[in-house]
């Protein structure tokens, strides 16, 4: 029986756009979650691997104004693809699956 | 809002390949987070820096980039491999490392002596004027008013000896009288209190003092009190007003302290008051420029102020630095050549060393190709280990250089300009080792290019050969190096003659067991008069003292008073016309103790009183200007201020003696007795039974048993002086005689490598040709004949070239001509001895080896 393949997504890239299921957010908020689940980033590593993700057409990336108090600042959002929601499913489904032939120490 | 400036400036500061996906979202975020007036300056630095961090780790992950990861694998395998055979590494180092620490030293010290700004305000500026070297001050008075190119100018008169008493140990001072804007003109700022002002340039005004910053350590123990204090100078009390740094060191005399020079325009004669004159050029004004005014300004000088028609006629305006390092420009040039040609030596052997080594490889080389190695990733190989090599060589020669220059600011004439400002400069260093770094990686990259590009299997199939060709450019390589050893030793040679000429110079007076010091004692005439009277007494009591005497400058001391000599009955010659000698105060008995020849009288007696008619003796140069064909004995002369002014009988005639040094014509020179024409600043010398340094304490003992105020300095013999005199050529012979030997060596060492490679290349040939009845000699002289070629070749390229090089180190030369076939002949006969021993090791183990042997393979 030939093994079974490995999900699709990094486990890092199956958390970021787990993000992004629901809604679409800025990047600051994306790397607030991130941190949440104790996966710190620089700003740039963590928008280099953005950037990545982008490139690979899993989330979709644009710059929108807002007004924060009185001043007017652009941040980067994005949204989850199609690509990216299939792909997030199918790591999901491959987590959920039951572990096979599972290997106790003890059996050894 | 942040300032969009300092954004931008970031983002320009950024990788250019993360500008647009990493950095301009992430600076969008730090600006909505710091806010409206948040610090910002530190978080975009932080930014830009993890940009670059995040770039250079994807260049390490980028799957075009890995090559990279060779790197230490090269240098790891290069280490190895070094670790099992390491001849040719330290070889390689040790000659790079020679080539860059003898480069970086001597380039150091041309950097500090040549180069390096002077530490001046606007150095450039500063000019020396010179219508002559010394002007009375009605003549600088005069330019002061007319000339219009400078902003300032300033007199100066160095070597006023003066003794500082009233302190721990009395000490004679080397004092500079120089105008109140003379510090203000180089624009360097007292250490603490001022300098004096105008007031003090008139006389009476004048008993002010600014000491300098060693003075002020050795003698005031760095203590600020000492500003608004009086010392004792001359024994008279000066005020201190200030205190200088060490860096105000003008033509290089090393001055204690700086009165001021004052102007009495009741004293206008050129005797009594000359000096040299220093200004800054106005804005525009270059030194051809100022030339050219004061080449104008000296012709409407000559009729007022009664000079010749010549004075003037070489009027200059030279810029500071050029009259500092002048003279010191030919030493330095020929120092540098030789460091070049050692360099290249060194470049020339290495480039054999490596070519030597690849072609060792060639195998290796071949098999890695063969196996997927790419041309580029040989070549890799190849930079990683000149780069690790000439890498160590660079810490290494650096290493020599620090040694080197300790020993060279030791070993350096004393009278050399800025020696103090020599030190290790290890941008000279970095730059030397760059240069050589890409010259060496270049040398190993050329053979790279024929190994890799030819087909591998013959290399793979009959292992070690060699080309024709390569055989050639190394033995063309040796070739030059040993014409550059040529050129080295050729220079280090003709340095040597004329070393051995100088030590041949009759100094004129007998030098051995002739102790020699500088007491300086002050008072009236007859005070004066009597404290020698005593010492002389004293130290000539002393055991193992034959007799002592005085004279105002001892020979060889470089310092001088001049006088104009007029001889009674004859018309007065106009300034600057008359015969000007050197003078000297001697006591009764010194023609005896220092053994200067009296060739005609007698010598100056204690008879020679102040109350007895006014006698001189002069030199047979004077003799021959003023009385040629005559016998000057009984004549009557005046001697300028030696005689002040008045008639004297010249009693007798003493042989020459070189003042100045050994190089220069000795005279013309007259002498007075000190009893009649005393002197505050004296030499002693003292004629000593055993070697002088035994009784030296004794004597000083003796002496500060007269008088402890009166200060004592420079005691020492009279050969040391001597010996010190020439301490230039001395200097330029030793370090062009260590660069010749190692240029020697270095060649030796090439012509050693090359033959033996070659004997290696030809085993089988030479096998043959020994099985086929050839003897030993035959092979020797068929081995040694190979390096004779390139001698040969080298020697006549190289005798040329020392020809014509030599003519430009005429100027260094004394008593020897720079085409002296002493010289060359010696050096062929060397270069070609050397490189004979050389080729010799190499020929006995060609003869040695077994035919049998060696054709079995």
């Amino acid at each position: 029986m030939p093994p079974a393949p490995l999900p699709p997504l990094t486990p890092l890239q199956f958390l970021v756009l787990g993000t992004l299921l629901d809604a679409e957010r800025p990047g600051r908020v994306v790397r607030d979650l991130l941190a949440a689940h104790r996966v710190r980033r620089t700003p740039a590593a963590f928008y280099q691997m953005m950037a990545r993700l982008e490139k690979a057409s899993l989330i979709a990336g644009w710059y929108e104004q807002v007004v924060v108090g009185d001043q007017a600042v652009t941040e980067r959002r994005y949204r989850l693809t199609e690509t990216g929601a299939r792909l997030w499913r199918q790591t999901r489904d491959f987590y959920r699956k039951p572990a096979v032939g599972k290997v106790r120490w003890s059996d050894a | 809002m942040p300032d969009p400036r300092s954004v931008a400036l970031a983002r320009a500061l950024a990788p250019p390949s993360l500008r647009r996906d990493v950095f301009d979202p992430a600076v969008r975020d730090l600006v909505r987070a710091v806010g409206r007036d948040g610090a910002l300056s530190w978080r975009l630095a932080a930014l830009v820096a993890d940009c670059w961090r995040l770039w250079a780790a994807g260049l390490l992950v980028r799957p075009d980039r890995r090559r990279l990861f060779l790197w230490p694998q090269h240098a790891r395998y290069a280490l190895r491999r070094w670790q099992a055979d390491p001849a040719f590494p330290l070889t390689t180092v040790a000659l790079l490392a020679l080539g860059i620490g003898a480069a970086t030293t001597v380039f150091s010290i041309a950097y500090a002596l040549l180069l390096r700004p002077l530490p001046y305000q606007d150095p450039d500026r500063l000019v020396a004027v010179w219508p002559e070297q010394f002007l009375a001050n009605r003549e600088i008075d005069a330019l002061s008013t007319r000339a219009r190119s400078y902003t300032a100018l300033t007199a100066f008169s160095p070597g006023w000896l003066m003794p500082l008493t009233g302190v721990a140990v009395a000490q004679q001072l080397d004092v500079e009288r120089v105008s109140a804007n003379y510090f203000s003109l180089f624009g360097v700022t007292p250490i603490a209190g001022r300098p004096f002002g105008r007031d003090a340039e008139t006389p009476g005004h004048d008993h002010v003092v600014v000491l300098s910053e060693a003075l002020w350590e050795s003698q005031f123990g760095r203590d600020r009190s000492i500003v608004g204090r009086s010392i004792q100078l001359g024994g008279e009390p000066y005020l201190v007003v200030g205190i200088m740094p060490r860096r105000l060191r003008v033509l290089d005399t090393k001055a204690d302290a700086w009165t001021p020079w004052t102007t009495d325009r009741g004293d206008w004669t050129w005797t009594k008051s000359a000096a040299t004159v220093f200004g800054r050029l106005a804005p525009s004004v270059t030194p051809a420029m100022a030339s050219i005014e004061l080449r104008t300004l000296t012709r409407q000088m000559q009729q007022p102020f009664q000079h010749a028609a010549a004075w003037g006629e070489t009027a200059t305006v030279a810029p500071l630095k050029e009259v500092l390092v002048g003279d010191t420009r030919g030493t330095l040039a020929t120092l540098v050549a030789a460091v070049g040609f050692l360099l290249l030596i060194a470049v020339a052997n290495v480039g054999n060393l490596l070519s030597i080594r690849l072609a060792d490889r060639r195998s290796e080389l071949a098999l890695r190709s063969s196996l997927g190695a790419s041309i580029r990733q040989l070549r890799g190989l190849l930079v990683v280990e000149s780069t690790i090599l000439v890498v160590a060589a660079a810490f290494s020669g650096l290493g020599i250089a620090g040694v080197a220059l300790a020993e060279v600011r030791r070993a350096l004439p004393a009278d050399l300009p800025r020696v103090d400002e020599i030190r290790l400069d290890p941008a000279a260093g970095g730059l030397v080792a760059a240069v050589l770094g890409l010259v060496v990686i270049a040398l190993s990259l050329i053979p790279t290019a024929q190994s890799v590009t030819a087909a591998a299997a013959p290399y793979l199939r009959a292992g070690r050969t060699q080309t024709g060709r390569t055989a050639r450019s190394r033995g063309v390589l040796i070739a030059f190096e040993i014409a550059l050893a040529v050129v080295l030793t050729s220079g280090a040679a003709l340095m040597g003659r004329t070393l051995d000429a100088l030590h041949r110079v009759n100094p004129g007076l007998r030098t051995d067991h002739l102790l020699t010091m500088k007491v300086q004692p002050t008072g009236t005439d007859a005070s004066v008069r009597a404290y020698w009277q005593t010492v002389l007494e004293r130290v000539s009591a002393v055991p193992g003292v034959q007799s002592a005497a005085t004279i105002l400058h001892l020979p060889t001391s470089g310092r001088n008073w001049q006088a104009d000599l007029a001889v009674a009955g004859r018309p007065r010659p106009a300034e600057g016309e008359a015969v000007r000698a050197s003078w000297e105060s001697v006591s009764a008995g010194y023609f005896e103790t220092a053994g200067q020849p009296i060739l005609d009288g007698r010598p100056f007696t204690m008879a020679d009183s102040p109350t007895a008619p006014l006698v001189i003796a002069i030199d047979t140069t004077v003799a021959a200007r003023l009385f040629p064909g005559q016998r000057p004995i009984g004549q009557r002369l005046t001697a300028g201020n030696a005689t002040d002014g008045a008639e004297a009988t010249i009693v007798a005639v003493v042989g020459p003696v070189h003042y100045d040094n050994l190089t220069d014509s000795p005279g013309p020179e007259v002498y007075v007795p000190f009893l009649q024409r005393p002197v505050f600043a004296n030499s002693l010398v003292v004629r000593t039974a055993t070697v002088p340094e035994a009784v030296a304490a004794s004597v000083v003992g003796s002496i500060r048993g007269v008088d402890v105020d009166v200060p004592i300095t420079e005691v020492r013999t009279m050969d040391d002086r001597l010996a010190a005199s020439i301490d230039a050529p001395r200097f330029i012979s030793v370090t062009l005689g260590m660069f010749a030997t190692t240029g020697l060596l270095l060649a030796a060492v090439g012509i050693y490598s090359v033959v033996a490679f070659g004997v290696r290349q030809r085993e089988r040939e030479l096998g043959i040709r020994a099985a086929l009845g050839a003897d030993t000699w035959r092979i020797r002289r068929l081995v040694v004949g190979e390096g004779a070629r390139f001698v040969t070749l080298g020697l006549a390229t190289g005798l040329p070239t020392a020809l014509v090089l030599a003519t430009s180190m005429r100027e260094l030369l004394f008593g020897v001509p720079a085409a002296d076939p002493w010289s060359f002949g010696l050096v062929a006969a060397t270069v070609a001895s050397v490189a004979f021993v050389a080729t010799l090791a190499p020929a006995w183990r060609a003869s040695a080896a077994n035919p049998v042997d060696v054709l079995r393979g």
